[in-house]
């Protein structure tokens, strides 16, 4: 049913075709990349677009494209990592903490708070800065941002939940406050939660592009949006298309992410049934 | 002994003003295979009461500050959380005004009721399917294998609440609470549901403390009558002698109020219905007096001074009204 108003719904569609041919890419680089990333061709430097290079090189020969594409994983795959843990550990402080509210609400949010009084940005070079780059320890940096993110947006649902009927129903059987949680609480904030989840996805790409352009995110050689936007900034008036297609790339990922997460939440909140489409 | 036995109960939310009794010094009694109902207005403390006798008054909300609640001669209030959770749900159930909210939209019929099973600790699959078609059975479910399968926005508002009661007697309780278990539902079904409640009653020896702001099923289905106005109980009995000689200023207004199907005689004006004047107080002012004197048209300047006292009126039929009622 879902899926059928996704396909119903241009913006949701447009969302998905353009997160969908980005994972694609991530997901068969291998293959689709005409040449190897990391290959060094000095002869051919800082070439512009043509029909050898369709993307150019850069400095040190590398195909741009090919980069653009091999780039793209390090991006997913810490965008889903740190919002997938993101999303578990944020999700059971938070629903935990809602459902229960008073002192257990205290005891789980005020770390919470403090977590989020940190820019993110400062906060993740500080904790990649002690922990030292590497892909787990920016999964970890990324899903530490996200935890309070999480807490403080299923917190609210929770605590809209727990007011129902049927939770109320649920007590008066005697059940036990955590099986209300999964069973009750929990499944009536997924869709909620899937479209946080799917806006913070855009959050945390941006961030891995970030952290990665100033150079403690992902090390180079290994390609990386945002390094190799680092990278391709010093000359971006002689070589523009260094820093053009790897943000190019960057911006339609975030754009297909926000467009999926707003199309979600309109599909799944049923208030907004109706109005939309 | 009687199978419940609330005595002074008080239950005080928490305002910004302070706390306050949304339930003061109410006592009543539920004996088994018996139908009391507590009727009044909204607001008027019922809901409150049921969920005080429950265990489920929202701690952030307010909770039991005074009295005692015997359920089979053991103090509720006194139990720890833990032994009061295993005794819902198995000795104690809770109906719900409106069925299609208090079922969980993600769940079938046949899974929500299991889950009664499960919260006690019996998760026998094919059994609880068993347990769960004979429930749907005795609640009068036609084609129960299908309503089985079939979500809660499935079904009509009838069979949802018969899924309620079904969910409710799953381990055959000793004490059936129905919060208004009618207010949601066509006046047909009413009749069908309260009827299904009152065989339950009979076949199971049920005790149902039968919640509702409807004087006419108070009138058709319950033994006695508990009239709650502003949290306290202001007139009990047996409820065929309170309807027949209500005391209490109150009772009579709310007799007063229903509206009677009856031919007119040809020429015969209409005659309004009486009214009680004003409205509830609300929960955050405090009297001293009577909480009804301020809408009373037999108030005397005593009412304003002191709550009176429940005084006994018939065999079994107590007021708290210093009045002396209609001669």
């Amino acid at each position: 049913m879902v899926f059928s108003r996704i396909l119903k719904s241009p913006k949701a569609l447009t969302g998905l075709v353009l997160v969908g041919s980005m994972v694609l890419l991530a997901l068969f680089a291998p293959w689709i990349a005409p040449y190897d990333p990391l290959a060094i061709d000095p002869v051919a430097s800082n070439q512009a677009p043509s029909a050898e290079y369709w993307l150019g090189t850069d400095f040190f020969g590398r195909d741009v494209l090919s980069r653009m594409i091999w780039g793209a994983r390090p991006s997913l795959l810490i965008g889903f990592a740190s919002v997938f843990i993101g999303c578990v550990i944020g999700s059971l402080i938070g629903v935990t903490a809602g459902y229960f509210r008073g002192w257990v609400d205290a005891v789980l949010m005020r770390p919470v708070d403090v977590l989020l009084s940190f820019p993110i940005v400062v906060l993740a070079l500080a904790m990649v800065a002690a922990l030292g780059p590497s892909l787990i320890n920016l999964i970890l940096t990324i899903s530490l941002l996200f935890v309070p993110r999480f807490a403080r947006v299923v917190r609210g649902e929770a605590m809209a939940l727990r007011e129902l009927d049927y939770v109320e129903a649920a007590r008066a059987c005697g059940q036990r406050p955590f099986t209300i949680i999964l069973r009750h609480v929990l499944p009536n904030a997924t869709a909620q939660i899937i479209v946080t989840c799917t806006v913070f996805m855009a959050n945390a790409i941006l961030v891995e592009a970030g952290l990665s352009f100033l150079g403690v995110g992902v090390t180079p050689p290994e390609p990386s949006w945002g390094n190799m936007l680092a990278d391709g900034r010093n000359n971006i008036l002689g070589a523009p298309w260094l820093t053009t297609f790897p943000g190019l790339m960057l911006t339609l990922t975030l754009v297909g992410f926000n467009l999926l997460g707003d199309a979600l939440r309109d599909i799944l909140d049923p208030r907004l049934r109706g109005l939309h489409n | 002994m009687a199978l419940l036995d609330v005595r002074n109960l008080v239950t005080e939310f928490t305002t910004p003003a302070g706390p306050r009794r949304a339930v003061n010094d109410v006592s009543f009694a539920v004996q088994r295979g018996e139908i009391l109902g507590l009727v009044g207005e909204s607001g008027s403390g019922k809901s409150v009461t049921a969920l005080s006798v429950m265990g489920l008054v929202d701690n952030q909300v307010g909770r039991v500050t005074g009295g005692n609640i015997l359920f089979d001669n053991t103090d509720l209030t006194a139990l720890p959380a833990a032994a009061l959770r295993a005794l819902r749900g198995k000795r104690l159930s809770m109906i719900f005004q409106e069925p299609l909210s208090a079922l969980n939209p993600c769940y079938t019929i046949g899974d929500q009721i299991s889950e009664a099973f499960v919260a006690h600790g019996d998760s026998d699959t094919r059994k609880n399917h068993q347990r769960v078609l004979e429930l749907l059975r005795l609640v009068h479910i036609p084609d129960p294998e299908g309503v089985l399968r079939r979500y809660p926005h499935e079904i009509s508002g009838g069979m949802r609440q018969r899924a309620m009661i079904a969910m409710a007697l799953a381990y055959t309780p000793d004490l059936l609470i129905a919060d208004e278990p009618t207010t949601a539902l066509d006046v047909t079904i009413q009749a069908q549901v309260l009827n299904l409640i009152d065989r339950l009653r009979r076949e199971l020896g049920l005790g149902v403390l039968l919640i509702t702001h409807d004087i006419g099923i108070v009138a058709q289905y319950t033994d006695r009558v508990a009239v709650m106005y502003g949290g306290r109980i202001v007139e009990t009995g047996p409820t065929a002698q309170v309807f027949a000689t209500p005391k209490h200023p109150y009772t009579i207004g709310l007799l007063g109020s229903v509206p009677r199907l009856r031919h007119r005689k040809p020429g015969e004006k209409r005659t309004r219905l009486q009214e009680i004047p004003g409205s509830v107080p609300s929960i955050a002012q405090v009297t001293q007096g009577c909480r009804f004197a301020g809408r009373c048209s037999h108030s005397m300047p005593q009412c304003e001074q002191q709550m009176p006292p429940m005084r006994e009126r018939g065999p079994g039929h107590d007021a708290a009204c210093y009045w002396e009622g209609p001669a």
